[in-house]
């Protein structure tokens, strides 16, 4: 029987109970205990009412309290709870259903609410590595267009070097000669730009070739060594044991590396440490991570890291091309770069590189 | 070592004339073609040593004009010479044995030792 028909028998039973005792009365009395019995019938039924109610209290009230804790869940106040203390087995278990319920749905509100958060951050990086990528895009085909009229400015004024070198002295030879090589040299400065944008750093060759990732950790290390004992700092290695050989561009992959570490020494004071891990993070997938205690990159700077020409270094020491032209490489070479950093701890950046290069998983495939 | 005969191709005029005059001033037979059709005739015509091509021109897979010349012209060497190259292009000039890469504006001295060495490569070649 539910809450409701026990409660609609109390109320049939006592009006029952009532009428029927008023019946018996006045059949069996005469027409002067007509109205007595009328009397009785009223307190009797009166009686039947009340009991009626009480019955209807003492289940409507928990209800009520429960449909009051439903609506304030439903509200998202998961504080609500169920009423208290009850004689009735069943409102006792469906107040206990309530808080099951209640609680469950309070925790996947929760992971709900952590997985929306964790979508969009998601969404952010996604947004900001296709910005990154756009940029890229642009850069490239900016410095290529560049490139065109900066090399014939380029033989131009070669040729008139060239022409001077055979040419006899005339008036103004010699301003003649410091002119071309303002021309030159400017002409220098903007190929260091493009070039370094469209991520020929050295050389433009591709070569995959099988590389202890220690030794090339090592040979940035010698090769930085001076730049390391200028600043006096310290370069810590800690490199794995048994790593697989990775294939990939040595001279692309250390020009990354020499970026990073070249940043890492930037940011040290005077006594630091660079320490530098090499490390599986599984079959297909090496990890070199340069680890540096200087002040750390700030939440908003750090989201703007490889963007091309942002730099946190004074006006004129740094390009702002380093780490986006690393970003490039790290791409191209089937990598990628992360980067964590707190303010006042320090920076951690981890370079990820494929075991097997991305042309031998085509030529594989 | 005789300096080699030099084809460049590029669609540049202003550049590709220039250089043309900077590498006959040292001593290089060079010249200079616009257009494809203009370095498919030069390349059977005068067979050059070394071609430094543009792959970016106009109106033509760069790639496809590369693998052109290598048939036409089986002793020479060819050097890629652009304003940019990206990396699927590189891939496939060092698989279509292109001897080198250099990318614009390139450094004089830079672009004589690539030629040189190339020139170097393509006598030993013939010797054999």
């Amino acid at each position: 029987m539910s809450v409701h028909q026990r409660f609609f028998a109390g109320f049939v039973l006592a009006l029952a109970g009532g009428a029927l005792v008023g019946v018996i009365a006045t059949a069996g009395l005469g027409q002067a205990g007509a109205s007595a019995a009328a009397g009785v019938l009223g307190v009797l039924l009166a009686a039947g009412i009340a009991a009626a109610h009480y019955l209807a209290r003492r289940i409507s009230a928990p209800l009520r309290e429960l449909e009051e804790a439903m609506h304030r869940v439903a509200q998202g106040d998961f504080s609500a709870s169920a009423p208290g203390p009850t004689h009735d087995a069943e409102i006792a278990s469906l107040s206990a259903s309530f808080t099951q319920m209640r609680d469950n749905l309070k925790d996947t509100m929760i992971s709900l609410e952590l997985a929306v958060e964790n979508l969009h951050d998601k969404q952010e990086q996604l947004v900001e590595v296709e910005k990154l990528a756009s940029l890229g895009r642009v850069a490239a085909g900016v410095a290529h267009e560049i490139n065109n009229p900066l090399a014939v400015i380029n033989e131009k004024a070669g040729l008139l070097q060239d022409f001077l070198e055979v040419s006899g002295d005339f008036k103004h030879r010699e301003r003649f000669g410091a002119l071309l090589e303002g021309i030159t040299d400017s002409v220098k400065r903007c190929r260091t730009i493009t070039h370094r944008l469209l991520g020929f750093a050295r050389r433009v060759e591709v070569t995959v070739e099988p590389l202890d990732l220690n030794d090339v950790v090592r040979r940035v290390c010698e090769y930085l060594e001076a730049d390391r004992a200028a600043k006096g700092v310290a370069f810590e290695l800690r490199p794995a044991e048994g790593l697989p050989t990775v294939h990939t561009d040595r001279v692309e992959f250390e020009q990354v590396l020499i970026n990073i570490v070249k940043n890492a020494i930037d940011a040290l004071p005077a006594g630091g440490t660079v320490v530098l891990t090499t490390r599986a993070k599984n079959q297909r997938w090496l990890q070199v991570v340069i680890a540096d205690t200087g002040p750390g990159i700030p939440a908003d700077q750090l989201k703007r890291l490889f963007e091309p020409f942002f730099t946190t270094k004074e006006k004129g020491k740094g390009t702002g091309l380093g780490l986006f032209v690393s970003h490039g490489i790290m791409k191209k070479l089937g990598g990628r770069i992360l980067v964590e950093s707190a303010v006042g701890v320090g920076t951690n950046f981890t370079l990820e590189l494929p075991v097997r290069h991305v042309t031998q998983e085509i030529a594989s495939a | 070592m005789p300096k080699a005969r030099v084809l460049l191709i590029d669609d540049e005029r202003e550049f590709a004339a220039t250089l043309t005059e900077r590498l006959g001033l040292r001593g290089y037979e060079a010249s200079a073609a616009f257009t494809a059709e203009e370095a498919i005739a030069a390349v059977a015509a005068s067979a050059p040593d070394v071609v430094l091509l543009d792959l970016n021109l106009p109106g033509v897979r760069g790639v496809e004009l590369l693998m052109t010349l290598r048939q036409l012209l089986p002793q020479g060497e060819i050097i890629l010479l652009s304003g940019h190259l990206d990396l699927a292009e590189k891939i496939e000039g060092v698989r279509l044995d292109a001897f080198g890469l250099l990318l614009k504006p390139v450094v004089m001295s830079e672009l004589t030792a690539k030629i040189d060495a190339a020139q170097a490569k393509r006598r030993t070649h013939a010797a054999r």
